[in-house]
């Protein structure tokens, strides 16, 4: 029995031997080696392929030829390798090397073949990978987060691709609880939170990574840090904002930490960020290190003024947190502090009882409001005193009685009113002297409420000693720039040769400055541009030099200090020459000169003609007057008259009652057979007369104020005494047959007066039939007879 | 001359008396630390405590849901005066206000060892709760409040011995019931500890000349 079970275990020890060896006597055909599976990228490798001996694949070969392939691509034809293709002998079998002098590739798979029947079989392989070896880690940073739950988080800069699996560890010391830990990464990860029980709070922690890789490791710089001091804070909380009784100019801030880190009991970094409703900077205030939970006040703001603040925090030298909830508070107010500046027009004349008085005023850069609401008080004495106006707007119209020469302006709010400031009214005086000084002033007026590219009216007003002058305004602008439209073109007129444009004026808000320059920009259809300049005050102008029915584009550019706009484009077309128009001109131009031309060569060779247009006229200087005696010349002023048929003025004659045209006395153009002057002879008319001049016979001028014809005999008339020597008319020859009409009759030695047959005593001496003329003979004559008149002189 | 006798010894008792230094416990009991950076651990370990304080009622709410069992309640804690003897949870160490016979050191160290047994007691139960992130967490924290009170103790030159409580609570924690008692004893233990702990502190504070402007 005994025996059997020995049997029996002896079988089953053999069959458990020959399994096992028959599991160690199988084996692989080749086994391929290589000095490294892992090498650094670029490095050479060195492989061998051992083929056993009885590889089928081989048997019966004397030398099995090997063929060696990275990644199917043979190595030895592409003789990027160095070995023998046909193995050598070896102990157990056949031997092949390749040598690969740089293995660039991040990855590849290596493998031995043998030819068999005329393929390529393969036998063995190694997979090799080549990289580089870890760079040191950078860039290790820590921010703890402490919000629950709470973490340490560490992270580092990715470094170059090392081609390889590289795996960080983070590890931590902490000497206040002697501990040391490591934490492995996954692979190819570069952060990692440490747990809260990984870190002590207010206790340093020095942290450090290490990369590791196939072909070596690196470790970063140590890091030491206490967590609290890399702690990013919650924002903190804003809990209340206001103001407190009897506390003028602060407000008291209630804040907290979040309630993540309410148990901080200790001090923590504060930043107050205040800032008024109209600010629009935004300027931190710091304030010391306050104790957490404790309000603070924040003192020295303006009264009566709204605050908007927002705080944030830090632990010793963490990062600050993000900016708390936004809270308003409203300071106190009292009463308005400061200066008003004002100036006062008065209007009105003296006699009145009541003057009118135009008051305006500003706030001074020192003028503090301290509330909201504020009203204006216009008094004749200090408040409480009447009250001339109560307004809010800073200018103020009221009468004021005489005799008051100042006014109190205060502003008041809610809490009460400013000190009044004095004003004195002064009235403007009569015959002031003026006295002009040109002082150039430069000054900036600075104010928020003035914004670029607006028009502002600056008036200044002249302050004496004893009253406000009167005022010069201009506009301005504290910056310009281009206007915001452009005017349109419109055509006024057109022609064939010229076009008229206008514009308006761009309205006043849009201009953005002062219109300096209107340029027009013109041009035909073979697009030759041309450029005209238009007067500012005009807004018009003429596009000439155009031709007849063309077709034209413009367009206008309008300027100020800060820059040009250009307008939109207009078409424009000249109207097309009238056929009338052109005949006249050629008519006018081609006929019209020459016929000019002939016309004056005429007249001026033809005397008939000369006479008509250049009529000679007598010259009574060369009359047979002018040989009468200077003894018998008649005295100016006296009964008789010397008239000068030159010095008749026609054309006074002509304006005085009209109908000269008609007499025919002056219808007669032919004056020559007037010959010497049957009147105003001085032996005639004026005995007394004395000549002036041997060969001049002194004349006078008859000056009649209608028509001689209508003349009434009673009329008076004016005489003109005429001192020129202008000779008179021509003598005419003495041979007398027979007297000519009008002409002087024959005289003898004796003085002749061509008088009315009369029986007066003057004709002693004389024959009163033969030198008494009768005169009915002489019609022209006794139309010039002349009653005694009284010559004025 | 009598009259004058009496007066002398009452002179002479007067100046003597004005000589010597009056005896209160902020004086000259040698509280008083020179190591700079102890106001740092103080201030340190005030905040650490509050943190304990504030995150026991979190705990005490994720690990017992035994409704009977509530933090605040005076009466129905004093029902279980028999279970903690039972258990074997020991009383916390006593905390005052320093004087000479309760020098700095001492509080300290009673601090410290009134920490280290609530945190072996918290630890001993804490395999047996669920939901313990937030247990873990305040152990922590009391960890790190052990650390900051060391290092005082190490200021007043101290030797400072890190032994763990020998406590048997693990093993007496038969059932779940036993277990929400032993954490909820722990806690309220815990809470009233560290009340005192932050008297104690603000105590130290003040004798070190830092004055009470942490708010607490």
């Amino acid at each position: 029995m005994a025996s059997a079970w020995i049997a029996m275990l002896a079988m089953l020890l053999l069959a458990f031997v020959n399994g096992t060896k028959h599991e160690v006597e199988w084996s692989p055909c080749a086994e391929v080696h290589s000095t490294s599976t892992v090498v650094v990228l670029g490095s050479p490798v060195t492989a061998s392929c051992l083929i056993r001996d009885d590889c089928p694949l081989v048997k019966g070969q004397a030398a099995p030829n090997v063929v060696w392939k990275l990644d199917q691509r043979s190595l030895t034809e592409d003789n990027e390798s160095e070995g023998s293709t046909a193995a050598s002998a070896s102990e157990g079998g056949w031997n092949s090397t390749v040598f690969i002098p740089s293995f660039t590739k991040t990855r590849g798979v290596l493998t031995c073949s043998v030819l068999h029947a005329s393929q390529c079989q393969i036998v063995g392989g190694v997979d090799i990978r080549a990289g580089s070896p870890p760079d040191v880690p950078q860039g290790l940073r820590c921010l703890t987060n402490l919000t629950k739950p709470e973490t340490l988080l560490c992270q580092w800069d990715q470094g170059p691709d090392t081609h390889l699996p590289t795996n960080y560890s983070l590890h931590t010391e902490i000497r206040d609880l002697s501990e040391n830990n490591t934490y492995m990464l996954p692979p190819d990860i570069h952060h990692f939170k440490i747990p809260r029980a990984g870190f002590v709070l207010f206790s340093n922690i020095e942290i450090y990574v290490k990369a590791v890789n196939a072909l070596g490791q690196a470790t970063s710089k140590h890091l030491l840090l206490e967590p609290m001091s890399s702690a990013k804070f919650d924002p903190p909380k804003v809990l209340k904002f206001q103001a407190e009784p009897n506390r003028f100019g602060c407000l008291k801030l209630s804040w907290s930490l979040s309630e993540q880190q309410k148990w901080v009991v200790t001090k923590v970094n504060l930043e107050v960020q205040l800032k008024t409703a109209n600010s629009r900077s935004e300027e931190p205030v710091p304030v010391p290190r306050v104790v957490r939970q404790k309000p603070l006040d924040l003192c020295n703001l303006l009264h009566g003024t709204e605050y908007s603040v927002k705080i944030r925090v830090s632990y010793k030298q963490s990062q600050w947190s993000e900016w708390s909830n936004n809270k308003t508070g409203v300071t106190l107010e009292r009463a308005p502090n400061g200066q008003l500046d004002s100036w006062l027009k008065v209007s009105g004349e003296k006699r009145q009882k009541l003057l009118s008085v135009d008051l305006f005023w500003k706030v001074s850069k020192q003028f503090r409001p301290n509330g909201k609401n504020l009203s204006y008080i216009v008094s004749v004495r200090k408040p409480p005193g009447e009250k001339l106006c109560i307004t809010r707007e800073r200018h103020c119209a009221f009468r004021l009685p005489q005799g008051v020469w100042k006014v109190f302006l205060s502003a008041r709010n809610a809490a009460g009113t400013s000190q009044p400031t004095e004003i004195p009214v002064f009235k403007q005086r009569g015959n002031l002297v003026t006295v002009t000084v040109i002082v150039v002033i430069s000054i900036f007026i600075c104010s928020e409420i003035i914004e670029p590219y607006k028009p502002y009216e600056i008036s200044v007003y002249p302050r004496y000693k004893d009253g406000i002058g009167f005022s010069q305004s201009i506009s301005a602008y504290s910056r310009q720039k281009a206007p915001s439209i452009a005017p349109n073109l419109r055509v006024w007129e057109t022609g064939p040769f010229g076009i008229e444009l206008t514009w308006e004026e761009i309205p006043l808000l849009q201009r953005n400055g002062i219109v300096q320059s209107y340029r027009i920009f013109y041009w035909n259809e073979q697009g030759n541009i041309k450029v005209v300049d238009a007067a500012v005050e005009k807004r018009s102008v003429i596009l000439d030099g155009l031709k007849p029915s063309s077709n034209y584009k413009a367009f206008i550019m309008v300027s100020t200090g800060g820059g040009s706009l250009n307008g939109s484009e207009v078409t424009l077309k000249t109207e097309s020459l009238d056929p009338l128009a052109i005949i006249l001109i050629v008519i006018s131009s081609g006929v019209g000169l020459p016929l000019f031309i002939i016309i004056s060569v005429l007249v001026c060779c033809s005397k008939r003609l000369k006479i008509c247009f250049w009529p000679k006229i007598p010259d009574p200087a060369n009359s047979s007057i002018k040989k009468w005696t200077a003894s018998d010349s008649v005295q100016v002023g006296d009964t008789c008259l010397f008239f000068s048929f030159k010095d008749i003025p026609l054309k006074s004659l002509e304006k005085r009652g009209g109908g000269i045209s008609d007499d025919p006395w002056f219808r007669s153009s032919d004056t020559s057979d007037l010959g010497e002057s049957i009147c105003g002879s001085p032996h005639i008319f004026n005995p007394g007369y004395t000549g002036l001049f041997e060969d001049s016979v002194p004349y006078a001028t008859v000056v009649f104020d209608s028509p001689y014809s209508s003349q009434p005999p009673s009329q008076s008339h004016a005489y003109l005494r005429s001192e020129s020597t202008q000779p008179l008319l021509e003598e005419e020859p003495e041979e007398l047959s027979s007297p000519k009409e009008y002409q002087n009759i024959p005289v003898h030695r004796e003085q002749v007066f061509f008088r009315e047959c009369l029986d007066d005593g003057l004709d002693d001496g004389l024959d009163n039939g033969e030198l008494c003329t009768l005169w009915d003979d002489f019609p022209m004559l006794r139309a010039l007879a002349m009653n005694d008149v009284e010559i004025e002189t | 001359m009598n009259t004058l006798f009496a007066l002398a010894i009452v002179v002479n008792m007067a100046r003597v008396g004005y000589s010597a230094p009056l005896m209160e416990y902020s004086g000259e009991t040698g509280q008083l630390v020179e190591d700079p950076e102890f106001h740092i651990f103080v201030e340190n370990s005030q905040n650490l405590i509050k943190k304990v304080l504030e995150a026991i009622p979190g705990t005490h709410k994720s690990c017992i849901h035994s409704e009977t069992l509530i933090l605040n309640s005076t009466t129905e804690n004093r029902k279980l005066q028999y279970m903690a003897t039972n258990l074997g949870i020991p009383s916390a160490p006593t905390l005052k206000a320093l004087a000479e016979d309760f020098t700095l050191e001492t509080c300290l160290r009673h601090m410290s060892e009134g920490l280290q047994l609530h945190q072996d007691l918290l630890k001993a139960v804490q395999p047996r709760l669920a939901n313990t992130e937030n247990l873990t967490a305040l152990m922590t924290d009391i960890r790190d409040l052990g650390i900051q009170i060391n290092k005082m103790l190490r200021a007043v030159q101290a030797e400072v011995t890190l032994q763990p409580t020998v406590t048997s609570l693990a093993s007496r924690l038969t059932g779940d019931y036993q277990v929400q008692v032993a954490a909820h004893l722990t806690l309220v233990q815990l809470q009233s500890f560290g009340q005192d702990i932050v008297r104690s502190l603000r105590n130290i504070a003040l004798v070190n000349g830092d004055r009470d402007d942490s708010g607490l």
